[in-house]
């Protein structure tokens, strides 16, 4: 197991390092974002009457520098979400699928330890590449308690990706392996919204159709989230108990699921 | 049991066909064959004979139906794990690498994937590099999607030839490949083979399997339908030799003689000028053929200008076999 782990963190480093424009993009599109959150709503109003609004949805007094660091914690969430599960399936899609490097995978081990190792180290060091921008930020904003804010919720981010990554499996195993399906990603562009809209991430969860409210639930987003918006309005809190356990409960869940998917496309790919 | 040895192995696929409708494919119908250690053994058919197919399970990429297949004395089915240790494998070498990676990062991390540290993972892909000459073409250090046909070829046998393998599967490993990138794959073949590896190879080229194979099996449509060493091949065919001679004066009688002496057929006389060009075919060897040649030239009196007798190729023994109905049993 270790020499694949070792193997899938050089195969990242090398991407990195040869896709860093595309994650620079990654990093300068949520700031903007981030700033629209504020200042946008600020253009038809004024600004305190925005930071008055984010004080009545967080239940707590806010002020400018409180609601651009949970504007900014919020692209965070959107930037994982949609990174995960997109890469997670279309990179296990393109690689038996188009490049059809399954042989070389396989001639050196079983899939099953792939694809779950996969799972869990791309968003492992992806999640931390594609949400650096925010740690200066923060300190910025914050000082050095924006820094440790940053800590807290990077570590979140990554345990959530990770549960994502082996969520994002699930569908990608079957798209892969027992479908003919030849556009994966239309699945995953409608999959990262849908969940991030069934959050409450875009309007308020109350106006949120129930079935993208389900969608969610079917992952840890939603407690993410609330967790989130915890740490970056009041600090640290019990919330982030009730976080660990619906991410151990999903974590448990998904890499049973995962395993059994992909035992079964491992058995399906060999008997040709 | 070393080398390779295959037994009774078959095996069907189900292709579908528009939305519901399946069909059973049998690629293979039980096919029998072995290749001694050290040997480059040449399996040779048509497209969609199941070569590939085969290849496949060698490399425990994929399940025989039943039969079972050893290599290096482990079965390719319960010892999976050791067979894939040991054995070196060329599948499509136009791809099967990531493409945005470079040839050597590829290597890098095929040689992790296989239990390699870092540094001798890039040690031994540097080495390999080098053997088949994409270190100091500086190809390593481009992406693989920038590679032409040769160069994904020749990277495709850096990546068999990472582990140091004894046995080496090769399916098409010069297919596309320009006359001297394949010319370099010849040569290295044979010296892969001089080192003691078994080595597998698949191909269509006639001239360059019949110039590196020791043994060749044909397979036709899922079976074994003929095996042996080329010469053997050919002369178990009874494949005719082809005689081209010129001769000044009196080529009736000529012809006369010489047929009186060995059996000939197929025969063309062209007349230019006095000189014939005589062309048959004759199933006697190089050494009758010459004599009664001589014997029948000193008969007639007649002068012969030129000489040419002509082996069967493996090519004609490839399309003896295919399209003639040659069967196993006949071997």
């Amino acid at each position: 197991m270790l020499n694949i782990a070792k193997a899938i963190v050089y195969r990242e480093i090398s991407w990195f390092k040869r896709f860093l424009p595309d994650y620079v993009v990654s990093w300068i599109l949520p700031l903007a974002f981030s700033l629209g959150v504020v200042f946008l709503p600020a253009t038809l109003s004024s600004p305190t009457a925005v930071i008055k609004n984010m004080s009545i949805l967080f239940g707590v007094e806010m002020d400018l520098k409180t609601a651009y660091s949970i504007a900014l914690i919020l692209t965070g969430i959107i930037n994982v979400v949609a990174m995960t599960v997109n890469d997670v399936m279309q990179t296990l899609f393109t690689e038996f699928r188009f490049m059809e490097v399954g042989s070389m995978i396989l001639e050196a081990t079983s899939l099953v330890k792939y694809i779950a190792l996969n799972a869990i180290l791309r968003p492992l060091l992806m999640t931390p590449l594609a949400t650096v921008y925010m740690a200066p930020l923060l300190l910025y904003l914050n000082g050095i308690d924006g820094f440790t804010e940053f800590l807290i919720v990077e570590a979140i981010l990554v345990l959530t990706s990770v549960v994502l990554g082996l969520y994002a499996t699930i569908f990608a195993i079957p798209l892969t392996f027992h479908t003919s399906v030849s556009r994966p990603w239309t699945i995953a562009n409608i999959l990262a919204p849908a969940i991030l809209a069934g959050t409450g991430i875009y309007i308020p969860v109350e106006l949120v159709p129930l079935a993208l409210r389900l969608i969610a639930l079917t992952t840890p987003v939603p407690e993410t989230c609330k967790v989130l918006y915890v740490i970056a309005s009041k600090g640290f809190s019990q919330v982030l108990l009730t976080f660990g356990a619906v991410l151990a409960f999903f974590t448990t869940l998904y890499i049973a699921f995962s395993g059994l998917l992909s035992k079964s496309a491992e058995i399906r790919v060999r008997r040709g | 049991m070393r080398g390779i040895v295959v037994k009774d192995v078959r095996k069907s696929y189900v292709s579908k066909e528009g939305f519901r409708k399946k069909r059973v494919v049998e690629a293979l119908r039980g096919v029998s064959f072995s290749a001694n250690s050290g040997e480059i053994h040449a399996l040779l058919g048509p497209n969609g004979a199941g070569k590939t197919t085969l290849v496949k399970i060698l490399a425990t990429l994929l399940l025989p139906d039943s039969g079972i297949a050893y290599v290096e004395g482990y079965d390719v089915v319960s010892q999976a794990e050791e067979v894939r240790r040991i054995i070196g494998v060329v599948l499509d070498v136009s791809k099967g690498f990531y493409t945005s990676l470079t040839g050597f990062e590829n290597l890098v991390f095929y040689a992790m994937l296989k239990g390699y540290s870092y540094s001798d993972a890039r040690k031994r892909a540097k080495d390999v590099l080098e053997l088949v000459g994409l270190w100091g073409m500086e190809a390593h250090n481009r992406p693989y999607y920038a590679y032409s046909l040769g160069m994904r070829a020749r990277l495709s046998i850096a990546k068999a030839l990472l582990t140091n393998p004894s046995v080496l599967l090769l399916d098409e490993p010069t297919l596309g490949l320009d006359v001297e990138s394949a010319k370099m794959v010849r040569r290295l073949i044979g010296d892969l083979a001089k080192e003691g590896r078994t080595i597998l190879i698949t191909g269509h080229n006639m001239f360059e399997i019949e110039q590196i194979a020791t043994s060749i099996s044909i397979i036709n449509s899922g079976r074994i339908v003929a095996s042996g060493t080329p010469r053997d091949l050919k002369q178990r065919l009874g494949l005719l030799h082809r005689v081209v001679i010129r001769v000044e004066g009196a080529s009736k009688e000529f012809l006369y003689r010489i047929s009186n002496s060995v059996r000939i057929s197929n025969v063309i006389v062209e007349e230019l000028g006095g000189v014939s060009k005589i062309v048959f075919y004759a199933k006697a060897g190089r050494e009758e053929v010459i004599q009664s040649v001589l014997e029948a030239l000193r008969l007639v009196n007649a002068r012969m200008i030129d000489f040419v007798f002509e082996e069967p190729t493996l090519e004609d023994a490839y399309i003896a076999v295919v399209s003639g109905g040659y069967s196993a049993e006949h071997s």
